[in-house]
């Protein structure tokens, strides 16, 4: 029982932990591709959250939905990344693609 | 209090920071924070349904987290049409 408690204390406040320091890095790093990398362990703060809602509760209602949410939060955390990385470098630029002006080197097929 | 609601409590906090960060900055940084507090909203509602030992409530999550994915991409289209 005590064992339970310490997983889902440890869980738990990873979790929290991790989604404290996606917010403060969003605050903290001015550029929008700078931000788009706290998604990822938003994510995976998520997963936690979801790992001691189950060691708590075990596999019943909540523990279930916990799951799904923490897996429909890992697919969609890239996909959402992408779309909006995307989206800013067609508002900063008005194409997504590699300008002549940029100076970086892309390998070739 | 248990620890439940005060990991709520601080998640709930955490928005405030996303709330800064997208009144601070241009568009596509602000959809970023926005992307953050989705998912972070999500997170706290599942601590508050367990903190209340309210079951059913976190169906709100599962609809947020649903609805927050839908709301950012239409943004995003928004975004990229605007230009």
């Amino acid at each position: 029982m005590i064992v339970r408690q310490v997983l889902v204390n440890l869980f738990l406040w990873l979790g929290v932990a991790l989604a404290l320091m996606s917010c403060l890095g969003v605050l903290v790093f001015p550029s929008a591709f700078d931000r788009l990398h706290f998604a990822g362990p938003l994510a995976l703060g998520g997963v936690c959250v979801a790992t001691a809602v189950v060691i708590h509760e075990s596999f019943s209602l909540i523990g279930d939905k916990a799951i799904l949410i923490a897996a429909f939060m890992l697919l969609t955390a890239p996909l959402i990344t992408h779309a909006t990385g995307r989206a800013a470098r067609i508002d900063q630029r008005g194409d997504w693609r590699l300008g002549k002006d940029e100076d970086i080197e892309v390998e070739e097929p | 209090m248990s620890i439940w609601l005060a990991a709520s409590i601080a998640l709930v906090a955490g928005l405030m920071p996303c709330l800064l960060a997208c009144v601070r900055t241009d568009r596509a940084g602000a959809l970023a924070a926005l992307n953050v507090a989705g998912a972070t909203a999500v997170l706290a509602l599942v601590t508050l349904s367990v903190a209340f030992a309210r079951q059913p409530f976190i169906d709100l999550a599962v609809v947020l987290a649903a609805l927050s994915i839908g709301g950012s991409l239409a943004w995003i289209r928004f975004l990229e049409r605007q230009r």
